[in-house]
């Protein structure tokens, strides 16, 4: 009986432990700059990642629902088509080169995304930002939104 | 001037806190009374020292003293009061200044409650436990984590707060309460250690931490709630819990610290279990540890952003120290610590808090796996990822209805054995009205088995809590009390068992807002012209324009929509967009219509485009309000716990035994 209960215990912690795994490695979510996403495509398939970068300068278009804007990350740029309204920082400093992560998959040479989020460092300092060199050369306006 | 003042005060408390540890120590061995009571003494030195570093940091800060490094980056000249304050806890070096100073409160209310006590050893033990945890932090201030180091240029004006941490008043509440729930749990962690230390590992030490361990969960709690609010009013997702490393990291000692606060009952009761109980201790102040270190050394934005500063390498170090510490004691104390007790039977109430805490302890292994794992892999293979939201939601949701399930059935458990007579007589009544819920549920036309399972164990749960209570005030009534008077003597007679059920309610209260909210919620964007109208659910929404004010502080346009409900206006609702000097791009403000039955969340993703339409995110939440209302319960209940008990003969006599804890 006891030595039952201790076996029935065993099964349930290694079943538990086994499914945690299964799950953890059936939701990993990767996430790749511009440049390593666009050397990555072929392997990548049309599995679903994030791919980061910045929204270039004078790109962002809305159409209906769909957004089209291009990322880059200063060494590779990809055309983007989102499904839905970019995030507020975006849609209202198109030109501020505003660091966001995109997940969603690629189509062709395209990648199609369906989820915008905006990095929010916790400090607002230039020289931390992933981008720094590339902001140069975009001509980003750093400059704060004015109406 | 105030750069020096403070950091005399900053190195007073960490000089009075080496002495204090070393003073206790000589004592204990030499048996010095005296100099025990010297050690102790030093407590008031550490407060007066973290006292006087805050307080020299916000007069800083309200003076603008721009010549302190940590004011030129954290306030600017046009920074409202409020946010000046807050401001001490906006970023790294000031927390941890408001860490010091609640260690220091903690350690001096605790020296005056043990002052009878001072020269036991396991109270000697736990201060100079604590004075090692004050002096750590103390000198982590003087050393990486300078709160007054001097800024290299001297600016006319500073960067002012993060734009998204001054943008909200409850920015002025969460992180001090979630800092007192972290620090707190030092005390129950410096006993734990004592009892090690001095071999008094019975129920002593349970006792004397009972109080600040309740206290720190209660502050843990509140802070873990209003975070959640803050990120809901303030962030404009719509939600309020991403499983983002940040929240993991208050989470999980959350999780330990409850599976304690249940498991010491078991000891205290059967003095069984005392192993696990230490364990647990020391794994939440671990896990405060941890989060301290995710949070504020950078490796969530970067593994390699951990170089850029010495503060990951002393967490880390600490951390280490801690949990090889522990387990070395543990190891050496070894055969010592077997319990007495044994668990009789798999249905009864020590068998039920063990599987509570098996589930509790799961749910951090769950979510300390995937905080933790992305970080090794970025760390070995240089590659970036996160752990999906679908993870945690199918990891989460059968442990949150096992503990729903747990919680119905184990407050009317028999300590030892249990008979199928006794169940059937206290379960049968509140089971049925779980069932007649789910069922009503299921017609009003409620989806998702979990969520369905949420609602009916939480009736479940609510009608034992609430039938228990009804036989004590009945027995009590019946020996000629009035019925209100019993009413309170019931919850007098043994406010810990009754405010742990208030908090029960609280935590169901929770669940239920949860499953409601995560699974019906609707959502709707649209560009708008001025005067066109929205439909989402039963509502209409209708823009009626935009205005932009203009302040030192920030830009800020709002929208003005109007809600109406077939032909019922519910007002005008002002989502806006503000643009801070210091933050590029712009920072949205959600406007909320909270309702008991449900919400009507309003963001605007931009304002007026060339074609003169604003974009709306428009959401129909269900429930949220009762997520902060059950919070609330929550605390309310640990109150109700610290209510100091009423021992008579009669009180105790007439809590039925099938409820006294």
């Amino acid at each position: 009986m006891k030595r039952g209960r201790w076996a029935l215990a065993a099964v349930v912690c290694v079943g538990a432990i086994v499914f945690m795994l299964t799950q953890l490695g059936a939701n990993l979510d990767f996430y790749r700059p511009v440049s390593e996403a666009v050397a990555n495509r072929d392997d990548q398939g049309t599995k679903e990642f994030r791919i980061g970068g910045v929204v270039k300068p004078g790109t962002l278009e809305q159409a209906g629902s769909l957004t089209t804007f291009d990322l880059t990350d200063g060494e590779a740029t990809v055309a983007v088509d989102l499904d839905g309204t970019p995030h507020e920082m975006v849609a209202q400093n198109p030109n501020g080169c505003i660091p966001v992560i995109v997940r969603g998959r690629w189509e062709g040479e395209r990648f199609a995304g369906r989820e915008l989020i905006v990095k929010h460092g916790s400090e607002y300092d230039d020289a931390d930002h992933p981008y720094g060199d590339a902001q140069d050369e975009l001509a980003c306006e750093v400059a704060p939104v004015a109406e | 001037m105030r750069a020096a003042l403070g950091t005399f005060a900053v190195t007073l408390a960490a000089v009075a806190s080496l002495i204090g540890a070393a003073a206790s120590l000589v004592g204990l061995r030499r048996g010095d009374a005296r100099l025990i009571r010297s050690g102790r003494s030093c407590v008031w030195i550490v407060l007066l020292g973290a006292a006087g570093s805050v307080a020299v940091m916000q007069w800083a800060l309200n003076v603008r003293d721009y010549e302190i490094e940590y004011v030129a980056k954290n306030v600017a000249d046009a920074t409202p009061r409020l946010f000046t304050i807050t401001a001490l806890w906006g970023a790294l070096e000031g927390s941890i200044l408001l860490w010091g100073f609640m260690l220091a409160v903690f350690m001096a209310v605790g020296a005056r409650r043990f002052r009878d006590r001072a020269s036991d050893p396991l109270v000697v033990w736990a201060t100079i436990v604590q004075f090692a945890v004050a002096l750590f932090f103390f000198a982590l201030m003087l050393g990486p984590a300078d709160p007054f180091s001097r800024a290299s240029v001297l600016v006319a004006d500073g960067q002012g707060p993060n734009a998204l941490l001054q943008n909200h008043p409850l920015m002025a509440f969460h992180p001090p309460m979630l800092y007192a729930g972290y620090v707190g749990f030092t005390i129950p962690f410096s006993f734990a250690i004592a009892a090690l230390a001095t071999g008094r590992f019975g129920e002593g030490w349970l006792g004397d931490t009972r109080r600040s361990t309740l206290i720190a969960w209660g502050f843990l709690t509140a802070g873990i709630v209003l975070g959640a609010w803050w990120s809901y009013e303030v962030l404009g997702w719509g939600g309020y819990w991403a499983w983002d490393p940040v929240e993991n990291a208050s989470l999980m000692p959350w999780l330990t610290a409850t599976a304690f606060m249940h498991s010491v009952l078991v000891q205290e009761r059967r003095a069984m279990l005392r192993v696990w109980n230490l364990s647990l201790v020391i794994a939440t102040f671990a896990l405060t540890i941890l989060g301290t270190f995710l949070t504020r050394s950078g490796v969530i934005e970067s593994v390699h952003a951990f170089s850029e500063s010495d503060i990951g390498s002393w967490l880390l170090g600490l951390l280490f120290v801690v949990v090889v510490g522990s387990l070395l004691l543990i190891g050496w104390r070894g055969d010592a610590l077997r319990s007495p007790g044994r668990i009789d039977s798999p249905v009864s109430r020590e068998a039920a808090f063990l599987y509570n805490n098996l589930l509790f302890a799961g749910f951090a292994l769950v979510v300390l796996v995937a905080t933790v794992y992305p970080l090794l892999v970025e760390a070995l293979q240089d590659r970036r990822l996160s752990v999906g939201e679908p993870y945690f939601r199918a990891m989460t949701t059968p442990i949150g209805i096992g503990l729903l399930f747990l919680m119905s059935v184990a407050p009317v458990l028999p300590w030892r054995a249990t008979s199928a007579e006794m169940l059937r007589d206290r379960l049968l009544g509140p089971a049925a009205v779980g069932v007649a819920t789910m069922l009503s549920v299921v017609l009003l036309g409620g989806e998702g088995v979990a969520q369905v399972l949420a609602f009916g164990l939480g009736a479940f749960c609510v009608a034992g809590i609430v039938r228990n209570y009804a036989v004590a005030v009945r027995a009590r009534t019946r020996q000629g009390h009035g019925r209100l008077r019993s009413a309170v003597a019931v919850v007098h007679g043994n406010p810990r068992l009754w405010g742990g059920m208030v908090v029960h309610v609280g935590v169901v209260v929770v669940a239920v807002a949860i499953a409601a909210s995560a699974h019906y919620s609707t959502i709707r964007a649209a560009q708008l012209a001025d005067g066109e109208t929205l439909a989402i659910r039963s509502y209409q929404i209708t823009y009626e324009g935009s205005e932009t004010t203009e302040t030192d502080q920030k830009i800020t346009t709002k929208a003005r929509l109007r809600i109406e409900r077939g032909d019922d206006d519910l007002g005008v609702y002002e989502p806006a967009i503000s643009g801070f000097p210091n933050a590029r791009g712009a920072i949205g403000t959600p406007s909320v219509r909270t309702g008991l039955r449900e919400d009507v969340y309003l963001s605007l993703t931009n304002t007026e485009n060339d074609d003169g339409r604003i974009g709306v995110e428009v959401r129909v939440n269900p429930l949220i309000l009762w997520l902060w209302i059950g919070g609330a319960l929550m605390a309310f209940g640990v109150v109700v716990c610290l209510v100091p008990q009423r021992r008579s003969h009669i009180a105790r006599a007439v809590v039925p035994a099938e409820v006294a804890v």
